[in-house]
């Protein structure tokens, strides 16, 4: 699908300099508003409405010309801030020049479930036999509001531990950054808060959409806080600190970025020393993005952008494509978007199917109690034996079951158990039909099981 | 039995030995009630090592951004005799004698988990005979990702990996190292990073409890690992106590680095309260990696060895780690199934005879577990290696019960 950007960008932001004054205040309101995960959610509201204001900068359609100076000025002013800027002439491709492909893999979702290996292995197959020539990573993941998949429900935000799931996470980055060189690769936040933030860290050319958000790593913090050994809780600390600091390590990112985004206490300011951001741990820099000791550091798309993080922001792929100096492209058909949504849509629908099951395999024990004991047990089975099934065709089922206390172990002890009440009553049976009725006293189990809770 | 595991799915904890280094698991640790031997062995008294202000490896040159370190610094580093005399070193001399000497060997060994079931000695061993084969001088890849684990695998390491040092060249290359990934990395003269990898955070701990006594000459003990891999013995000390600040400066001209334990240096590493871990980034301008790749391939071309006519990749370390890495996956899928086999199978039964031979069955099939996969039973899974003993006495009473009905039956029949 061949697509042209349909008009200029102004999302831009000022030259960095010029800012200066008002972005000291600016981020520290935002600092002391990201204090605490409540107040995160609140903050991130109010930043978020900031942000769509200004968000909404676009210039109305015919003045092209204008917002497109204005565009470039902007991106002009980036680049001086940032050498390897993506900001470009965005030129059409001539006739005879192939337009460039773009891929989309969306990291969309509940982190741990709906961002979870297991949804990008066909993704990774496809970017294979497709190889474009650009890929996007598109994140769109908050715990808190504006996702459809949240709700009110908080046991939707994130699933992610620290020291057992990075490795996972790593190596399925290593996928995409290692196998797909020859692309080139960009991540676009349209909003993260939450562990999804660690991916936004991991490629070195941000993009955000002009109300996106990008804090919450701050959740790490259960690894360390729990621990009352100063010694160990120090140890914890630093090591929960480096392995999701090793994320931003790889995209490039300072180090004290991830200690003020994971660490209450630490402080972040920032200032430019020549054409480079330097960052300190204290609140002596010309701006400063968290000056209290209580709370988390956190960004939005023009913090990020006004400090160098995020290299310019884009409402829609196209305006994405625009900003990267890319006016005409062809959107690879079926990519990684379609595959995505429908293995979620695929996992989430067996997690439904499995609460289903569990409940009718609860249903059919208690059942057993009153009559047809050896159908009912043998209903319960077969309805747990197809939910181990789902728990290990999706393994974000697995994830999102163990979350709620059902492990595929405790499943599978249970088909144990139910086997043995439906030998004991095929036994039963068995005697009563060779002793013409008599029972066997108490083999039997007698139907009625112990289910499973949810 | 004891080492049963519990009713909601997860492993009982019965008895977990010393962790010095696990941060990942060692929040769900009990008090260790055996590996008494493991602290005596971490107890053991280390020499004091270094001044209070050292200097950082002299043959840093790491000032550009470049991701690895200046060659002339490299073959500066203090690698072993014995390894520089060995086919390596030969081939390093340039000309047509190249294509008479027989290949340096790469070898790359992951090692993947808990120092002491997915980390462990025995690997290193298994590689080390293999790669002894060729001869002295053969590159030894260690690729660590692990949250640490046992310091009494630390011991054992220690031993194998100074071994190994003194024949051929040995590599670590960082993924994730702490704790006792971080010990066991910090063995080799030469370190490598992962971009997203960390390394560092060795206190010893108990439970969640530092163990105090050992602080001290664990202190020495990790310093002394830093200086066996030509590091400065102030960064190992502050990987194992908050108290220890680190700072360094740098020359830019020269890359020569000055550590200081304190924060009188421009750069800080760590201040009092915190627990030295590094990244690949402060790892790197510290001198402390020797550079930063993300693949094998990268990780070749930095150490120079992607010259096929020199050297050769040798796929035996990846084997010896894929084979070991199914068989734990194996034995963490399968055996807690099996424990819970063994209390219910055949009970539906009613039949004393069908219960006991499915017990028999199982009890072997688990007794066969912990001849195949003991580290990743006792340590994991909490299933000692005196429960075989146990189990072969059981095995022993449930035949003769079974014995015993049989003749029962026999006589009523």
């Amino acid at each position: 699908m061949r697509k042209v950007h349909p008009k200029a960008i102004t999302s831009f932001r000022f030259a960095l300099h010029a800012l200066a004054g008002a972005c000291a205040i600016s981020l520290s309101a935002m600092a002391l508003a990201l204090a605490s995960p409540a107040r995160d959610a609140e903050v991130a509201v109010q930043s978020s409405q900031g942000s769509g204001s200004k968000g909404t900068q676009k210039a109305p359609a015919g003045s092209s010309s204008k917002s497109s100076s204005q565009a470039k000025k902007g991106s002009t002013a980036k680049s001086a801030a940032k050498p390897s800027s993506g900001s470009k002439d965005a030129t059409p491709a001539t006739p005879a020049e192939k337009l460039k492909s773009v891929y989309v893999v969306p990291f969309k979702g509940q982190f741990g479930t709906d961002i979870h290996p297991a949804c990008y292995d066909e993704i990774l197959k496809d970017l294979e036999a497709k190889r474009p020539d650009i890929i996007i990573f598109e994140l769109n993941s908050a715990d808190i509001d504006r996702v459809e998949y949240m709700g009110e429900d908080m046991s939707n935000a994130g699933l992610f531990s620290v020291a057992s799931d990075d490795t996972m996470m790593r190596k399925m980055l290593r996928e995409f950054k290692d196998k797909h060189r020859y692309a080139q690769q960009y991540v676009w936040v349209k909003d993260s808060v939450g562990f999804g933030s660690l991916l936004a860290f991991s490629w070195p050319d941000m993009y955000m959409a002009p109300d996106a958000r990008l804090f919450g790593l701050s959740r790490a913090a259960g690894f360390w806080t729990r621990v009352e050994d100063p010694e160990v809780r120090a140890k914890f600390r630093e090591a929960a600190v480096a392995i999701i600091n090793g994320f931003l390590s790889s995209g490039g990112y300072d180090l004290k970025i991830g200690e003020a985004m994971l660490r209450p206490e630490m402080l972040l300011s920032a200032s430019y020393k020549g054409r480079n951001i330097e960052w300190r741990e204290d609140t002596k820099g010309q701006w400063v993005v968290d000056g209290r000791d209580d709370s988390t550091a956190g960004f939005t798309a023009e913090s990020a952008e006004e400090l160098g993080l995020s290299k310019g922001s884009a409402e829609s792929l196209d305006e994405l494509m625009f900003v990267l100096g890319i006016r005409e492209f062809d959107r690879v058909p079926d990519d990684g978007e379609t595959l995505h949504k429908k293995y979620v849509e695929d996992w989430r629908k067996a997690y439904d199917q499995c609460g289903k099951l569990i409940e009718e395999s609860n249903t059919a024990q208690e059942d057993a109690q009153n009559a047809n004991p050896k159908g009912n047990l043998n209903k319960a089975k077969s309805a747990l034996t197809r939910v181990v099934g789902l728990m290990k065709k999706y393994p974000p089922v697995s994830v999102k079951l163990q979350s709620e206390g059902t492990t595929l172990l405790a499943v599978e002890t249970e088909i144990l158990r139910l086997n043995e009440q439906i030998r004991a009553l095929s036994q039963s049976q068995q005697d009563q039909g060779a002793t013409g009725g008599g029972s066997r006293g108490n083999r039997g189990f007698g139907g009625g099981g112990r289910g499973l809770g949810r | 039995m004891t080492w049963n595991t519990n009713t909601n799915g997860t492993p009982r904890r019965t008895a977990s030995l010393i962790m010095a280094t696990c941060a990942a698991c060692a929040l769900a640790v009990a008090a260790p009630s055996w590996g008494d031997d493991a602290l005596q062995d971490a107890l053991a008294p280390g020499s004091s090592q270094g001044s209070s202000q050292g200097t950082g490896k002299s043959s840093q040159g790491t000032g550009s951004k470049s991701t690895k370190s200046s060659k002339s610094s490299r073959s500066s580093k203090s690698r072993s005799s014995s390894a520089k005399s060995g086919s390596s070193g030969a081939a390093a001399d340039a000309g047509s004698a190249d294509a008479e000497r027989p290949k340096t060997q790469v070898f790359v060994l992951p090692l993947e988990g808990m120092v002491g079931v997915g980390l462990r000695n025995e690997e290193m061993e298994k590689l080390e005979k293999i790669a002894d084969k060729f001869g002295p001088g053969q590159i030894f890849i260690i690729r660590i990702n692990s949250n640490g684990g046992l310091v009494i695998e630390g011991d054992e390491i220690n031993v194998t990996l100074s071994r190994i040092k003194q024949k051929h060249r040995l590599i670590a290359w960082i993924e994730k190292a702490i704790s006792g990934g971080a010990f066991t990395g910090m063995h080799a003269d030469e370190i490598y990073f992962t971009p997203e990898g960390s390394l560092g955070s060795i206190t010893m701990m108990s439970g969640s409890t530092e163990v105090t006594a050992a602080r001290d000459p664990w202190k020495e003990r990790v310093a002394e690992v830093a200086v066996l891999g030509g590091r400065d013995p102030q960064i190992g000390r502050a990987m194992v106590y908050s108290e220890e600040e680190l700072s360094y400066d740098k020359d830019e001209k020269t890359g020569k680095v000055t550590f200081y334990p304190n924060l009188k240096g421009k750069y800080i590493l760590s201040k009092k309260g915190e627990n030295l871990t590094l990244n690949a980034t402060n790892a790197l301008h510290s001198g402390f990696s020797d550079g930063t790749a993300a693949t094998e391939e990268d990780l070749f071309k930095l150490l120079d060895l992607d010259n096929p006519e020199r050297f050769a990749p040798n796929d035996a370390g990846h084997k010896i780690y894929e084979d070991y890495q199914a068989l734990i996956k194996r034995a963490q899928r399968e055996v807690p199934l099996l424990t819970r086999k063994l209390e219910i199978e055949g009970t539906g039964s009613g039949d004393p005879k069908v219960i006991l031979q499915s017990r028999i069955r199982n009890a072997q099939d688990l007794i066969r577990w912990i001849d195949r996969a003991q580290d990743v039973l006792q340590y994991e899974l909490n299933i000692p290696p005196q429960a075989k003993e146990e189990l072969e006495k059981r095995i022993v009473e449930w035949r003769r019960e079974l014995a015993q009905l049989n003749r029962q039956g026999q006589g009523g029949a």
